[in-house]
């Protein structure tokens, strides 16, 4: 290795050893540790944004009780958070939580804001016909979040791969993608700390892709109800 | 039971604007009372009060039916949804055959599942006239409801109304007076009723 090698490797350098290291041994078990505690993280997240972004919307006082813990999370840099990740729990849990914690505000507040901006003319239709809550919530209120869910599941993907692999790096996770980085930083392995960052953008990429692709087709269902 | 919706020194105002100041009138419950005048003198500000959408300023309204449909000015229809869903949102129990059932007698048989947003604004309105009918109220709103509807669609609508709404409480808003005429009832000229009561 020379000192260039250090400092930037060659892309074909990154290729071949791309190709040596999903040949490796713990190679898919290090990224599916990886990928199940941030999409874990990510999918918990996503659902409690929802469920709380509702009751936000029909009882106020649940969004004034939020909302200082909404700016907290927005405003406190994510490496105070996962060195309390790392008081409070064992690293296994660590990037899930971070991945959660970094991910919930963007996605609660995005689906809020799609509530609200519901059609008040078709909601006060709907009152005028005692249509049931549940009728209106998947016809009135399920595309007008629509929008909002898409665009923030876009950032808010990307940011949990982003930050759950922060948390693995610095709690050095056993059998983590992050852990596969912290090393390559320890022994100056710049080619490893490539491709793995590849394998990274891959991953993330991918499951933007999948799950992006699934939500639409669940709007695109539940439109055909 | 009464048999009238009594409407007793009704007043509002929007701001400065004074729509109805001391309004009193009685309608008749089961048959058709159509509200005319000219725009801005309160017909469907006068809708909205009696369908209990907005509270008066002053005075009351008693006798309305619990059971209200209305076909408001604007469609007020879920875009990305069908004409099928929009009309069986309102139905109880989702009562896909009489959703069906009327959308074919105003000539959207064939355009059931299509959504509504690749409507023409003529298709859109039959489809909010639909739900109205559809929902079987004791009360019927109908603020002019074939507008944008050419001439067969509007005989077609017009036809399909009269039946549905036999015997049942209808207010309709139109500035037509054939419109009116075609569906009788009484006729109020709100425009003359209200002209100088306003402050």
């Amino acid at each position: 290795m020379t000192d260039l090698d250090v400092l930037l490797v060659s892309p074909v350098r990154v290729v071949v050893r791309l190709f040596s290291l999903w040949r490796e041994a713990d190679f898919f078990s290090t990224v599916f540790s990886s990928f199940s505690r941030i999409v874990l993280g990510f999918l918990a997240a996503f659902l409690l944004s929802g469920l709380l972004a509702l009751l936000s919307y029909r009882f106020p006082a649940v969004e004034v009780l939020l909302r200082p813990y909404v700016v907290t999370v927005r405003a406190v840099p994510v490496a105070s958070f996962i060195i309390i990740g790392l008081i409070w729990l064992s690293t296994g849990r660590l990037a899930a939580f971070i991945s959660f914690l970094m991910v919930f505000p963007i996605l609660y507040q995005n689906v809020l804001q799609g509530l609200k901006s519901t059609d008040p003319k078709l909601l006060e239709m709907a009152k005028l016909y005692r249509v049931p809550y549940v009728r209106r919530l998947h016809m009135l209120h399920l595309p007008a979040i629509k929008p909002y869910l898409l665009s923030a599941c876009s950032v808010a993907l990307g940011m949990s791969w982003k930050a759950g692999v922060a948390a693995e790096v610095i709690g050095m996770v056993d059998g983590s993608i992050g852990e596969k980085l912290y090393y390559a930083k320890i022994y100056l392995d710049t080619c490893d700390l490539f491709a793995w960052t590849v394998v990274l953008v891959l991953a993330s990429v991918l499951f933007e892709k999948a799950f992006l692709f699934l939500l639409k087709k669940l709007f695109a269902g539940s439109e055909k109800l | 039971m009464n048999d009238v919706i009594g409407i007793r020194s009704l007043s509002k105002s929007y701001g400065e604007k004074t729509v109805f100041s001391s309004l009193s009138l009685t309608i008749p419950l089961g048959s058709v009372t159509c509200l005319m005048g000219p725009s801005g003198c309160g017909k469907t500000t006068l809708a909205f009060l009696l369908a209990g959408l907005i509270a008066p300023d002053g005075g009351e309204i008693v006798g309305v039916p619990e059971k209200k449909a209305f076909v408001f000015q604007e469609d007020r229809l879920a875009e990305e949804f069908s004409a099928l869903s929009n009309v069986r949102f309102v139905l109880p129990g989702r009562d896909r055959g009489r959703a069906k059932e009327i959308l074919a007698r105003l000539g959207l048989g064939e355009e059931l599942s299509r959504p509504v947003r690749a409507f023409s604004g003529g298709m859109k309105r039959r489809v909010a006239l639909v739900r109205a009918l559809a929902y079987d109220a004791d009360v019927c709103f109908l603020d002019e409801p074939f507008k944008g509807l050419d001439g067969e669609s509007r005989e077609q609508a017009l036809r399909c109304t009269l039946e549905m709404t036999a015997g049942k409480t209808v207010i309709f808003i139109t500035h037509d007076p054939e419109e009116a005429k075609a569906l009788g009832g009484r006729v109020i000229d709100l425009g003359a009723l209200t002209a100088g009561k306003k402050e």
